[in-house]
């Protein structure tokens, strides 16, 4: 009971002291008295760096954030209601539909499409595009039928996508898929305060909706037959899961680009740390996962300073290892 | 301590009279060599083209490929006479039926698999080949600093090829005379410049090793990121802002416009504090007078000229 109690609490000191760092360090150097200056907002600060902190990297970091929490949150949702430890939330094809629709527009589409709608809302909405179409294909007369048919139809899309993004990449200006390539690897860079409302405002309705249906989510996990004898309606959550995680795919996905591994690998550390039960697991997976990527976005800045890597290069070397550790393990704890 | 030197022997070496046409030569992907001037030609990239015409070499040519902008005027007419094969890198069945005797190329991925493929797979063929000294990472590592003289290589080589070697000779004169000029006036002295090259989010900008790189320096000018190894880099805006650069200089492509990378500075509540944004000290240069080519001289009279303008 303790141990339920004290985790958490140890996770969220641990990020916000990974916000604050993400905060004070970066690409650009500066003493600390500086920084501190700056960060107070003191008159003595340079303009520069109090204009780089509070208009650049708090944002920024605020981003990362909520993206990895929400994603975390979302792999939770996923992996609960698929009885599959290796689903994520892009399973159902959201970041191929994503890729698809940003680099069409970034090398494809007339400019003035990507200058209108902005590439974050044309990626939202091939998120929500391949998210409809995975689902469609896998109901029949508005029932889902079993988890494994979500799963094959979500990876039957996905491959679409896929092809579709390589045959984009492959028709378009070789100078220009340089910045379709640095978006398909996820990057925080560029995020200011005006971009925040979306991940925020979702993954704020999405850890409520998923917190009050926890009992549900733990219902699930004794198989469709058993929870649905406990009084779950197992369709109608469900769908309701889905979209919850489309939602935090996608706006995920607008903000910071593809960021894979979090979704998939956070849930499985908060289970092996408190357990399987959401009421628990649903929190720390979402801090957790912010912590993740607060720290992997601050190290994309300052392990090749001045130059910055995207997320995902970061990711992977750092998720995969663990990865591993934990799918020996994973056999006991899901 | 005249930097061009080397390529003054090279140019005598090759106006002597040769008999007949036997040229050997190496290019990045190995040895060829031409008993006869090739008659052939096919150029891919921009600036290959652009050293066929420079040379008046139109005739021996039946293929060009691989526009970054539009042709300058001086050369619209040859250019004209040569059939287009294709906006970017044809593919290699376009390039065969075409029957070339020789293929020329500017950036080293014309060579690669999902291209024309290896240079000596094209040699196997009896086809000759050769890419631009600069473009060849071989002989010009990406960590290494560029120098103007694979300019000069380029058309000492192709002349020799050809066996035009007198055209070459005074070609190389006059453009070697540009470049000195250029760098002598040192218009940028004592400046330092931030090369936006492309991107938002993260700038792609110009390291120690890239054309843009020598076109700046050339000039006087300290490139912010000329420490960083590698031709092309993802700086960060944090470092940009850190650095404060006197100038802008904004590169002009099809792929990228330089005002819309102007806006973006301008828009961003950071960048649009420093004081060559709020000054409006930004130059502007075409990608193709970037390039180690025949325009790099114009790119160098371009840049200066900005310069003195902002004074």
């Amino acid at each position: 009971m303790s141990r339920r109690a004290i985790i958490p609490g140890l996770v969220l000191v641990l990020l916000l002291i990974a916000m604050l760092a993400g905060v004070f360090f970066g690409t650009a150097e500066a003493t600390w008295a500086n920084r501190i200056a700056a960060l107070m907002r003191a008159e003595a600060a340079p303009r520069s760096l109090g204009l780089i902190l509070w208009e650049w990297r708090m944002p920024r970091v605020i981003a990362v954030a909520l993206v990895g929490g929400g994603l975390a949150l979302a792999g939770v949702l996923m992996q609960t209601v698929l009885h599959n430890p290796l689903a994520d939330p892009y399973l159902m094809g959201l970041s191929s539909g994503a890729s698809a629709a940003a680099v069409g527009a970034i090398l494809w589409l007339p400019p003035w499409i990507a200058t209108t709608f902005g590439i974050p809302v044309i990626a939202f909405l091939g998120a929500v595009l391949a998210f409809a179409m995975t689902l469609a294909l896998s109901m029949r007369r508005g029932v889902i039928l079993s988890p494994l048919v979500v799963i094959l139809a979500g990876v039957a899309i996905s491959l679409m996508f896929q092809s579709l993004t390589a045959f984009f990449l492959y028709v378009g200006d070789p100078y220009a898929t340089q910045s379709a390539l640095g978006w398909l690897m996820g990057t925080a860079a560029g995020t200011g305060w005006p971009d925040l409302w979306a991940p925020g405002l979702a993954f704020a309705l999405v850890l409520v909706l998923s917190l009050t249906s926890a009992r549900n989510l733990d219902a699930l996990l004794l198989g469709d037959e058993r929870a649905m004898a406990l009084g779950v309606a197992v369709g109608r959550q469900r769908i309701v899961c889905f979209c919850a995680v489309a939602l935090l795919a996608g706006v995920a996905v607008a903000t910071v680009g593809i960021v894979g591994f979090v979704g998939l690998i956070v849930p499985h550390m908060a289970r092996l740390l408190v357990g399987g039960r959401h009421g628990g697991l649903i929190p720390l997976s979402a801090i957790l996962g912010a912590l993740v990527l607060v720290v992997v976005d601050l190290l994309c800045r300052i392990v090749l300073a001045p130059e910055e890597m995207p997320l995902g290069v970061l990711l992977a070397i750092f998720a995969a290892p663990p990865f591993i550790v934990i799918l020996r393990r994973v056999r006991v704890a899901f | 301590m005249n930097p061009f030197k080397p390529t003054l022997l090279i140019a005598a070496m090759l106006a002597a009279p040769t008999l007949a046409q036997e040229a050997v030569v190496q290019s990045c992907g190995g040895t060829f060599a031409y008993d006869t001037a090739p008659t052939r030609a096919i150029t891919l990239n921009q600036q290959a083209t652009e050293v066929m015409l420079a040379l008046g070499l139109e005739r021996s040519m039946v293929g060009t490929a691989y526009m970054d902008d539009a042709i300058l005027p001086q050369w619209q007419r040859a250019y004209d006479s040569v059939p287009v094969l294709s906006e970017r890198y044809p593919a290699r069945e376009v390039v065969l039926s075409a029957e070339p005797d020789f293929l020329f190329a500017g950036f080293g991925s014309a060579w690669s698999e999902d291209n024309l493929g290896a240079e000596a797979e094209w040699h196997d063929l009896g086809i000759g080949t050769y890419l631009v000294a600069a473009s060849c990472d071989a002989t010009h590592p990406q960590d290494q600093r560029l120098t103007t003289q694979p300019i000069l290589t380029d058309i000492a080589v192709i002349g020799d090829i050809f066996g035009v070697e007198e055209r070459a000779a005074t070609l190389i004169e006059q453009v070697e005379a540009r470049l000195s000029e250029a760098a002598l006036a040192q218009a940028g002295r004592g400046r330092s410049a931030f090369i936006y090259d492309s991107g938002d989010a993260v700038p792609y900008s110009i390291g120690c090793c890239g054309g843009p790189g020598l076109l700046v320096e050339t000039v006087g000018l300290t490139n912010i990121a000329g420490d960083l190894e590698g031709r092309w880099v993802d700086l960060a805006w944090e470092a940009v802002v850190a650095a404060d650069p006197d100038v802008i200089v904004l590169i002009e492509a099809d792929w990228s416009s330089a005002s819309e990378k102007r806006e973006y500075m301008e828009a961003d509540p950071v960048l649009s504090e420093l004081s060559a944004v709020q000054a409006g000290r930004f130059v502007t240069i075409p990608f193709s007078q970037t390039v180690l080519g025949m325009q790099f001289a114009d790119g160098l009279d371009n840049l200066s000229a900005q310069l003195d303008a902002l004074n």
